[in-house]
């Protein structure tokens, strides 16, 4: 009745050495379930993905295509209001705008480059972040259902599991002992080789990665749809070169006046990467033309008024002059009556401020998600003017001239940046923003080739629902 | 389809070849499922978890090694992070490891009553056993795998074994009382 004695170990490898239970039907039916799943949300974000750039893209083109169209207008009418005694100079002109227009065809052309690019790297980027993250949250939020449901069930179920694995290991200790002694002679070796001793460091990884995924997973968990924050921060309009206010200003050195913006903004998220966002803020920009003299003659006089500038003074025009490159035209007009009377003659800073409405449509697009997030952005603003003044200021003294003539009441621009959001808790985090915002069509006419653009560094707290 | 194919087919998300894996190997991984878990239930959680994982990252295999050992690992890991998420794995008391000669009779042991024994077992000790004694790990890759010290499992192992021996010798013990 005793039979040998025999070390635990070797019972147990002994006995579990060629182990096997088959599981139930339903197991592979719940896999098979996950996998299409899986694939289906795999599949709707690609669409999405290439919507969004889509979105982006015709956005852009068509903004852009308009601003060519306004181009094409200005060159086909013809400079014949100026005096033809300045043919030589309109020659000039010409040519330098076709020169802008160049530049501008530059621009615009490294402004789709960059769209281009981009979407190709969000595309390439995406599959394999889909691929872990989405369908693990709802994996395990079925998971968490199943054991749930499991334990309701666990009385019922469990007995009858029991039976069935009875069941299945009474046929296979009958094979067991069929194969006795074919294993007897194996065995040693079987031992030997169903050892495996895998390599340390794969395994790590493994735990590793799955401990990774599941802090993320739990992080995006809190994730809402909607958020809406407050967005404030500095703004500084630039431009490499010319004027807007009159071509004879371009080489007037200009500085950037430091702006506020202020405004809501309104996130919502299309899918675990992409977001869209939009708002409504107030942005007033500045800049001032330093050293400029101002004259002012009566418009009986015929004096052409070649600025961009509506006079308030009616029946007055005026010609805003550049004090370093003009002095002997200055003087020459200078000799015009009223010119004593002028309270316009001085030389000072000419300052302008427009200010607007803007609302952004902009997609956004993550990179990181973590207690730190890391977006990037792009889109388009339109802009509603109302405010726009041109004022001198001379020796400490602002003294308003009027408003600029060819400042469109409706412009776009191309936004691109960065967004980076720190959460405070799960439903509060604050957010800054640099955006460069590159202006499309902002004059209507003659701009001097000046091609505005604005850097601005947003800031808000932000409450996700 | 050999396997390399199969697999191949398998990181192109071709649907049949995920089932043929499936049908391949289920039998040997639920059995490893079984002993990982305290029951068919988790064994079956624990199975479904782990194949959601490897069809997820078979991509990752470059058929180095073999497969078969990359399929078990991955099912190992699964159940050990089920129960790292549950937080079974602290509070087990410590001993220096005695060295006891754990012998038995061999007879009349069901593979079935060894189940039982073993997913009776506490969690950290049926880990540790099944890791050491039934896949191979050393001390050492248990100790990194359950974040616990190298003495540690092996002072599991020790409690773990006559914890077993004893529940064995009292069934034969009342075996052979009842004959």
């Amino acid at each position: 009745m005793m039979g040998d004695k025999k070390n635990i170990d070797r019972i147990f490898q002994e006995k579990f050495k060629d182990y096997e239970v088959f599981p139930e039907a339903h197991v592979w039916k719940g896999i098979e379930k996950e996998l299409v799943k899986k694939r289906e949300r795999r599949i709707v974000p690609l669409w999405l993905r290439f919507a969004g750039a889509a979105a982006i893209l015709i956005t852009v083109v068509s903004v852009g295509s308009r601003f060519y169209n306004n181009n094409d207008i200005k060159n086909n009418s013809p400079n014949t209001i100026t005096n033809s005694d300045n043919s030589e100079e309109n020659k000039d002109k010409n040519s330098k705008k076709e020169e802008q227009l160049l530049d501008k065809e530059n621009v615009n052309k490294q402004l789709n480059g960059v769209a281009t690019e981009k979407t190709l790297i969000t595309t390439k980027q995406k599959p394999d972040q889909q691929n872990s993250t989405i369908p693990r949250i709802t994996q395990k939020e079925e998971r968490i259902q199943n054991v749930f449901n499991n334990k309701i069930n666990n009385n019922v179920e469990v007995a009858d599991n029991q039976q069935n694995i009875k069941e299945q290991q009474q046929d296979k200790n009958r094979n067991h002992f069929e194969n006795a002694k074919q294993q007897e002679v194996n065995k040693e070796n079987l031992i030997l080789t169903d050892v495996e001793k895998p390599i340390k460091s794969q395994k790590k990884d493994i735990l590793e990665e799955l401990h990774e995924q599941n802090t993320i997973e739990e992080f995006r968990k809190n994730i809402n749809k909607w958020s809406i924050g407050s967005t404030a921060g500095p703004v500084y309009m630039n431009s490499l070169e010319g004027s807007p206010i009159d071509p004879s200003l371009v080489d007037n050195s200009k500085n950037s006046k430091g702006s506020l913006t202020y405004g809501v903004k309104v996130n919502y998220k299309l899918s675990d990467k992409f977001s869209l966002q939009s708002g409504i803020q107030n942005i007033d920009l500045a800049y001032s033309t330093s050293n400029v003299k101002v004259i002012v003659s009566s418009s009986l006089l015929n004096q052409s008024n070649t600025s961009n500038i509506n006079f308030n003074i009616k029946g007055a025009s005026a010609q805003v002059f550049s004090s370093d490159a003009h002095i002997t035209q200055a003087i020459e007009v200078s000799q015009i009556p009223f010119r004593k009377k002028s309270p316009f003659n001085n030389s000072g800073n000419l300052y302008q401020k427009l200010s607007y409405v803007e609302v952004p449509l902009e997609a956004k697009y993550t990179l990181v998600q973590k207690k730190l997030g890391v977006n990037l952005v792009g889109g388009f603003s339109t802009y509603f003017l109302y405010g726009n003044t041109i004022s001198i200021s001379s020796s400490g003294k602002s003294i308003p001239l009027g408003e600029a003539s060819n400042v469109n009441d409706i412009n776009f621009s191309g936004n691109v940046g960065l967004d980076l959001e720190y959460n405070i808790s799960p439903n509060l985090f604050i957010n800054t923003s640099p955006m460069l915002k590159y202006q499309l069509n902002t004059y209507s006419k003659n701009s001097g080739g000046f091609k505005p653009y604005f850097f601005g560094i947003y800031a808000g707290l932000n409450y996700r629902f | 389809m050999g396997l390399k194919q199969l697999i191949n087919s398998c990181k192109e998300n071709d649907r049949k070849a995920q089932s043929e894996i499936y049908q391949l190997f289920a039998g040997k991984l639920f059995g490893l499922c079984l002993k990982y878990s305290r029951n068919y239930q988790e064994a079956q959680d624990n199975l479904h978890n782990g194949f959601l994982t490897i069809f997820d990252k078979i991509e990752q295999y470059k058929f180095k090694g073999s497969f078969e050992g990359w399929l078990k690992r991955i099912i190992v890991n699964t159940a050990l992070q089920t129960y790292r998420e549950k937080n079974v794995l602290t509070l087990v008391s410590e001993e220096i490891p005695e060295e006891i000669d754990l012998e038995i009779d061999d007879e009349n042991i069901s593979l079935d009553f060894l189940l039982e024994l073993i997913q009776g077992l506490s969690t950290r000790y049926r880990l540790v056993f099944n890791l050491y004694v039934l896949d191979g790990y050393s001390h050492k890759e248990i100790a990194s795998m359950l974040n616990i010290s190298e003495g540690t499992s092996k002072s599991n192992l020790s409690r773990a074994k006559v914890i077993l021996r004893n529940k064995i010798e009292l069934y034969q013990s009342k075996k052979n009382e009842a004959l």
